[in-house]
């Protein structure tokens, strides 16, 4: 029902646009493009149904990414993963390899822009879906190890803004997920009870954001070069609470449609 | 004036990518605070207070005077070992520190009897032939007879050694019986236990369930999840299996023992198993020490709780008193007397 109601709103948003700001807005702030970027990523993670320690490492992150403009909506898709290797915080004991990744889909209409152009704003939906898998090591004299999950899916409205300066682009993304739902095991994954526990999360359980902000920049005529700093945090609150937040810095090139190249 | 201002946003944005957030309060370790810590994870994660009829909210109230006043770590870990045998449950346990030993927290009366096992009595005095320790070194691998092959599991300890079960097979293949011993056997790794099972099966079959504590409540847990025996390995013994059990059996051999029961050519044969069936997960106390809960309960296929119970044998062998081991094995004597048709 939750998730009826949340499409729902977001279309009536999207319909809802003034027509004399699409009129002055770009298409897109991306052109039909696919990316691909390497980077450093630091996570932190507080997962009770683990133990109640923080761990923190920094391990490289790879993503891809493609958007399209279709029918003057900005479809854009990015999926990224990594493996890190996480100590505790604070004193703990105990190491954790966790194997983590993230694809995002976002759904985003033009509905304001400067009237040079130089700024635009769109608004949407984004769709998320973030899984991780972390082999907890614990501090005995046996090196016993046990294996997590924590999946998550959400919606929730994006927020797309971009202005033109330095010669390229500075652009920002922001979601937050409204509705979610989760795959958390209560005790240490099983061989034998292999499949979610899936549970739906509103705002009241789980709550979180990402963002992203980054330069971009033409190097010729079909190639970009792109710099990202990348956020997001999750914080879930049931018997066993878990908190998340990951940070990347990625450095790519996106290569756009020569037709649509700007 | 833009392009200072783009400096200092990326700056400030580098300086948010290098700090050390902080998610959670650091870990209070006070006596009382880790006391409260291992009540508490123990009422959330703990699968058989139902079983074992422990009313864990007055144990707390018992012990936490005693936590608390605790004078040393050793007299503090004495405490929780005490709190945590009160579970009567072979797999809780508290391991007091990296490389200490873990503190067994309850012994049941059989297991302060004399061993009724001794695996070097079988080998001096009824393997005819064995096979190198360098093929199998996993397993005790011999003849009995001619015609009868034996196989020893100390343990299921460790992972990815199943296909050992495969070569003692195939120094056994002239065999038409087979025993399968796992007498004293404690358990191990259940993924393991169940692939070597599988070597004595041509098709699946469901030998039991499980139900995974999965809430707060102490009667939260999954709806039943099946247990199947699958067909594993590239060679399969299918002759009669003469399953050798005693009450120093417990959890992954006590597995094993409850899927091989459900085949045709397998008789249990001995005492029954020690009854010690809950998946154990490990925790971690504010301090680095480890401890460990049940996180299921598992059921025979009847719907029979294994926990305290056991797998009981087809073919019951009782113990000797309390002589322990003599200088025969009671229980080989009456399987070899089976092979032959006694």
């Amino acid at each position: 029902m939750f998730v009826t109601y949340a499409v729902r709103l977001a279309l009536v948003v999207l319909a809802a646009v003034p027509a004399a700001a699409l009129a002055q807005s770009e298409p897109c702030a991306r052109p039909t493009s696919v990316q691909a970027s390497l980077g450093i990523s630091q996570n932190d993670r507080a997962d009770a149904a683990i133990n109640n320690t923080q761990y923190q490492g920094r391990g490289p992150q790879l993503s891809l990414g493609a958007s399209a403009n279709v029918r003057g909506l900005c479809l854009e898709a990015f999926a990224t993963g990594g493996a890190h290797y996480l100590r505790p915080l604070g004193g703990g004991f105990g190491s954790e390899r966790v194997l983590d990744g993230r694809a995002d889909l976002y759904l985003l209409k033009p509905v304001a822009s400067s009237a040079d152009n130089r700024a635009t704003f769109a608004v949407g939906l984004a769709a998320q879906a973030n899984l991780a898998g972390t082999t907890h090591s614990f501090a005995d004299g046996l090196s016993s190890t046990s294996r997590y999950r924590f999946n998550v899916g959400s919606i929730g409205p994006a927020f797309d803004a971009s202005y033109r300066m330095l010669g390229g682009r500075v652009f920002a993304v922001a979601t937050v997920p409204m509705v979610s739902v989760v795959d958390h095991p209560y005790v240490a994954a099983s061989s034998l009870d292999p499949m979610p526990g899936l549970r739906v999360a509103t705002w009241s359980s789980l709550r979180g954001g990402s963002g992203q902000v980054g330069y971009e920049r033409a190097l010729s005529r079909y190639l970009t070069g792109t710099l990202a700093y990348q956020a997001s945090g999750l914080r879930y609150d049931d018997a066993r609470p878990a908190r998340v937040l990951s940070q990347m810095l990625t450095f790519g090139f996106r290569l756009t449609r020569p037709t649509e190249h700007r | 004036m833009m392009r200072r201002r783009f400096l200092l946003g990326a700056a400030a944005l580098l300086a948010t990518a290098c700090a050390d957030p902080t998610l959670v309060a650091p870990a209070d370790r006070s006596y009382a605070a880790m006391f409260d810590q291992l009540w508490h994870e123990t009422d959330l994660t703990y699968s058989m207070f139902a079983v074992k009829h422990v009313n864990w909210d007055s144990v707390g109230a018992v012990f936490r005077p005693r936590a608390v006043a605790a004078q040393s770590d050793f007299a503090f870990a004495r405490v929780l070992s005490d709190m945590l045998s009160t579970l009567h449950d072979r797999h809780v346990t508290l391991t007091p520190g990296h490389g200490a030993m873990p503190m067994t927290t309850y012994s049941a009366a059989s297991d302060l009897q004399p061993l009724d096992f001794d695996s070097t009595l079988v080998e001096r005095t009824y393997l005819t032939r064995r096979l190198s320790a360098a093929v199998t070194p996993h397993l005790d691998v011999g003849w009995l007879s001619p015609s009868v092959g034996y196989i020893r599991i100390p343990n299921f300890v460790g992972g990815g050694w199943d296909g050992e079960m495969d070569a003692a097979l195939d120094s056994l293949q002239s065999a038409s019986q087979l025993v399968l011993d796992l007498r004293c056997n404690p358990g191990g790794n259940y993924e393991l236990a169940l692939d070597v099972a599988g070597r004595f099966t041509e098709q699946s079959r469901d030998f039991g369930s499980v139900r995974i504590r999965n809430g707060p409540k102490h009667d939260d847990f999954t709806d039943p999840i099946t247990e199947t025996l699958r067909p594993t390995g590239r060679r399969k013994f299918t002759g009669t299996v003469y399953l050798l059990t005693n009450r120093r059996v417990f959890s992954s051999a006590e597995n094993v023992a409850l899927a091989l029961r459900q085949l045709p050519n397998v008789i249990a044969v001995g005492d029954t198993t020690g009854g010690a069936s809950g998946r154990p997960v490990t925790r971690e106390l504010a301090n680095g020490w480890t401890y460990e809960l049940s996180t299921w309960i598992e059921y025979t296929i009847d719907h029979k709780v294994v926990e305290d119970a056991g797998i009981a044998p087809n073919v019951v062998v009782p113990r000797s008193g309390n002589a322990g081991v003599g200088k025969r094995d009671a229980v080989l004597d009456r399987v070899l007397q089976l092979t032959s048709g006694g």
